[in-house]
C-alpha cells in the first residue's frame, strides 16, 4: 500500500472514531429534580450543551426565588412588604416585568390580584403561615377592614426609575399567580433550541409533542388529558393548598370579596387549566379562570389561548385544543 | 540499564505496532461478550422487570434510588423518614412545620412525587410504564 | 519491573499528563446515564493501554492511580474517587492480562476492559446507593462499553501503530 494512501487511511478512521464520539455525545440529556418557590421543580433536556444549561436553569431558578420569594428575608419582594410607607425600593427586571405584566390583568379583571397577599396571610395560605388545621377562620369584620388595603392604590410604582413606594402601612405584594409561569419561560429561553420539558408544580413549558394529565380535583387520578405541542398550560384549583375547618374546604385562591374564590356557591370552579404559547401567561390566566369562570370565554379566546374548566359535575373548555376527559363529567 | 528490561519492553511494544488490530483469537473473545451482551438483554427482558422504583434527591442531589418491592425504612440526617412497603412510598416522618409531605401518604405511580419543600427533598417514582409526558396540577394530600 | 530512569519519569509524566486532560474533559461532558451522575465512559483507557503497551505495566498502573485520584480532585468532586479508582485499576488490570497474551488484537482487549470499567463502577453506584436495581442499567452498559471500547482500542491500536519509535529508543 502506498504511503500516501496509508496515512490518509489511519487520518479518516481517527475522524471516523471522533465522530462516532460526537455523535454518541450530542444525544446527551439531563434530569433534574429540586425544590423551587416551594414546589417542585423537574426538568427533561436533551440535545447539545444539555448538562450546561441545565445547571444554568437551576442557578436562574434559584437567584429568581431569591428575588421573589416572600419566604425569603432580602428578596425584593420582602425589602416591599417589610418597607416603610414612603420608602422607595429599587426592584429589578424582573420585578418589572411581573408588576408590568400583573397590573394589566389587574386593569382587565380586578380579581386577579397581585396585592392580595395581606389577606392571604390573613386565612394562613402564606407558606409560612400555612397549617392542615387552623384554630380558625377570619372574621367577615377582620376581612372587610383589610380588603382597602389590597389594591393598586397601596402602592406607586416609578418605571423609570425601577423603583416601587408603599403608601398604606400593611400592603404586601405577590406573584405567586405568575411566578412560576415566568420562571418556566425564562427556563425555555435558557433551553432554547434542545428538546425540554421543564415543570415548575404543575406549570409546564415544553416544546415537544407531550400528554399531558390534569390531576382529578377529587379523586386520586387524572380528570383530563390533552396534548401539549410546542406550548404551556398551568393549572389553578382548590385542591393545591387548602384546609378544612368546621367541615368546610377552605382554599388558598382568595377572590375579590377576601373570601375563598366561589366558597359557598353550587357547582363552583374546582380546577381550570389553561394552554397557550407562554407559561407566565397560562399561570396568570388559570388563576383568573378560577375565580371569574366562564366570563373570561372572549378574553382568553383572543389571546388565542384554551381552557378547561371543571366542577365537581360539569366540565367546560374554551378555545381549540381538544381535551379528553377522563372522569365523568357533563358539559357545561 | 538493565537489558532485559530493554528488550522485553520494545518486544510489546513493536508487537501490537507490527500485528493487525484484530487477531484470530479476537472472533473467539469477541463472540463470548457477544453472547454474553446477548443473555444479558435477554435476562433484562424477560427476567424481572426494572419495575418502579423512586428516586430520592435533596437539593437538587440525587442521593438514592430505591426498588419499591422490597420493606425499607431510611432516615435521613435532614430529618426526613421515609418507608417504602409493599410497591408504595411515603414520607412517614418529617421535621418540618407544615406536614405536608407526611399527609401527602403513599405514592405508587409513575411521575408521582413528594416534595418536602422546606428541606429541598423531592420523592419520584420512575418507571418504564409511563402514560403522560407531564402532570399539570398538584394535589396537596 | 521496568527500572524507573529519567527518561521513562518522562515519559510516565507526560502519559499521565494526557490521561489527566482526557479525564477533565470527560467528566465535563454529560453523564452516560444522568441517574449515575459518576458513571463515566473510560475514555483515558486510550492513553492507559498505551502506557501499558509501550512504557510498561509499573508506569501503567501509576498513572491509572494518579489519574484515577487526581480528576475527581481536579474537577472539585472527590466522591467520583470511588468510582474511578477501582473501575481504572481493575480495568487496567484486565487489560494487561489479556495484552501480555498477546493473543488479541487492541480493540478486543480495549473492549474487555471497558465493560470491567462498567461493571466496576455499577457495583460501586449499587454500594452507594444501596440498592441491586442500578445493575437494571447493565445491558444499556454493556451497549456502550461495546461500542466505546472498539473505538477506544482501535485509537490505541492507531497511536501504537504510528506513534514515532525513535521516540521510545535509547
Amino acid at each position: 500500500m502506498p504511503y500516501r494512501l496509508r496515512k490518509y487511511k489511519s487520518t479518516i478512521a481517527l475522524l471516523a472514531i471522533a465522530a462516532f464520539f460526537v455523535c454518541l455525545l450530542s444525544g446527551c440529556t439531563a434530569q433534574k429534580e429540586n425544590v423551587f418557590f416551594n414546589t417542585d421543580f423537574s426538568l427533561e433536556i436533551e440535545g447539545s450543551g444539555a448538562l450546561s444549561r441545565s445547571k444554568k436553569i437551576e442557578s436562574m431558578l434559584e437567584e429568581l426565588e431569591n428575588t421573589l420569594s416572600a419566604s425569603i428575608a432580602a428578596s425584593e419582594i420582602s425589602r416591599i412588604n417589610d418597607a416603610e410607607v414612603g420608602v422607595p425600593v429599587s426592584v429589578g427586571k424582573d420585578f418589572v416585568y411581573l408588576y408590568t405584566a400583573s397590573m394589566i390583568l389587574h386593569e382587565s379583571f380586578p380579581s386577579y390580584n397581585p396585592f392580595i397577599f395581606p389577606m392571604v396571610e390573613l386565612w394562613n395560605f402564606d407558606p409560612e403561615g400555612f397549617t392542615l388545621s387552623p384554630s380558625g377562620i377570619p372574621s367577615s369584620q377582620e376581612i372587610q377592614d383589610l380588603l382597602g388595603l389590597c389594591n393598586k392604590d397601596s402602592f406607586s410604582f416609578n418605571e423609570q426609575a425601577s423603583t416601587i413606594t408603599k403608601l398604606r402601612t400593611g400592603a404586601k405584594l405577590d406573584f405567586g399567580a405568575i411566578a412560576k409561569g415566568y420562571a418556566a419561560d425564562k427556563a425555555a429561553e435558557i433551553a432554547d433550541n434542545t428538546k425540554y420539558v421543564v415543570n415548575i408544580g404543575g406549570t409546564i413549558r415544553t416544546n415537544k409533542k407531550i400528554e399531558v394529565a390534569i390531576v382529578s380535583p377529587r379523586n386520586n387520578g387524572y380528570a383530563a388529558s390533552f396534548v401539549l405541542d410546542n406550548g404551556a398550560v398551568a393549572t389553578s384549583g382548590d385542591y393545591e393548598r387548602f384546609y378544612l375547618y368546621q367541615d368546610t374546604r377552605y382554599h388558598h385562591i382568595i377572590g375579590a370579596d377576601g373570601y375563598p374564590a366561589g366558597i359557598g356557591e353550587t357547582e363552583t370552579v374546582v380546577s381550570a387549566t389553561v394552554v397557550g404559547p407562554e407559561a407566565a401567561m397560562c399561570d396568570a390566566l388559570s388563576t383568573l379562570v378560577f375565580i371569574e369562570g366562564e366570563t373570561t370565554k372572549d378574553f382568553i379566546e383572543a389571546l388565542g389561548y384554551s381552557a378547561l374548566i371543571l366542577t365537581e359535575t360539569t366540565y367546560k373548555t374554551i378555545g381549540d385544543v381538544r381535551f379528553e376527559l377522563l372522569e365523568p363529567r357533563e358539559a357545561a | 540499564m538493565n537489558s532485559s528490561n530493554q528488550e522485553k519492553r520494545p518486544k510489546l511494544f513493536s508487537y501490537y505496532r507490527q500485528s493487525k488490530p484484530f487477531l484470530r483469537a479476537d472472533i473467539l473473545l469477541l463472540a463470548v461478550l457477544l453472547t454474553a451482551a446477548v443473555l444479558a438483554a435477554v435476562f433484562s427482558y424477560t427476567g424481572k422487570p426494572l419495575g418502579e422504583r423512586a428516586e430520592i434527591y435533596i437539593g437538587g442531589e440525587l442521593v438514592g434510588t430505591y426498588d419499591l418491592n422490597q420493606n425499607k425504612e431510611i432516615v435521613y440526617e435532614i430529618g426526613i423518614t421515609v418507608h417504602i412497603h409493599d410497591g408504595e412510598i411515603a414520607v412517614t416522618e418529617s421535621d418540618c412545620p407544615d406536614q405536608l409531605c407526611v399527609h401527602m401518604g403513599a405514592i405508587s405511580k409513575t411521575g408521582d412525587r413528594i416534595i418536602c419543600a422546606p428541606n429541598k427533598f423531592v420523592v419520584v417514582i420512575r418507571g418504564e410504564n409511563n402514560d403522560y409526558g407531564a402532570i399539570t396540577g398538584r394535589r396537596q394530600s | 519491573m521496568n527500572k524507573f530512569n529519567a527518561k521513562m519519569i518522562a515519559y510516565t509524566a507526560i502519559t499521565l499528563s494526557a490521561a489527566l486532560i482526557i479525564g477533565v474533559i470527560e467528566s465535563l461532558l454529560p453523564p452516560v446515564i444522568p441517574a449515575l451522575p459518576f458513571l463515566r465512559l473510560g475514555l483515558s483507557n486510550i492513553v492507559l493501554i498505551f502506557a501499558l503497551v509501550a512504557l510498561g505495566a509499573a508506569p501503567a498502573f501509576t498513572i491509572a492511580f494518579l489519574k484515577s485520584v487526581l480528576v475527581p480532585l481536579l474537577v472539585g468532586n472527590p466522591i467520583m474517587i470511588a468510582y474511578s479508582l477501582p473501575a481504572a485499576l481493575l480495568s487496567l488490570g484486565a487489560t494487561a492480562l489479556l495484552v501480555y497474551t498477546r493473543k488479541f488484537g487492541l480493540p478486543t482487549v480495549s473492549t474487555v476492559a471497558s465493560l470491567v470499567h462498567n461493571m466496576v463502577q455499577l457495583c460501586v453506584a449499587s454500594l452507594m446507593t444501596g440498592t441491586a436495581l442500578v445493575f437494571g442499567y447493565a445491558p444499556y452498559l454493556i451497549f456502550t462499553g461495546t461500542l466505546t471500547g472498539l473505538a477506544v482500542g482501535f485509537a490505541a491500536y492507531l497511536i501504537l501503530r504510528f506513534f514515532p519509535k525513535k521516540l521510545l529508543e535509547n
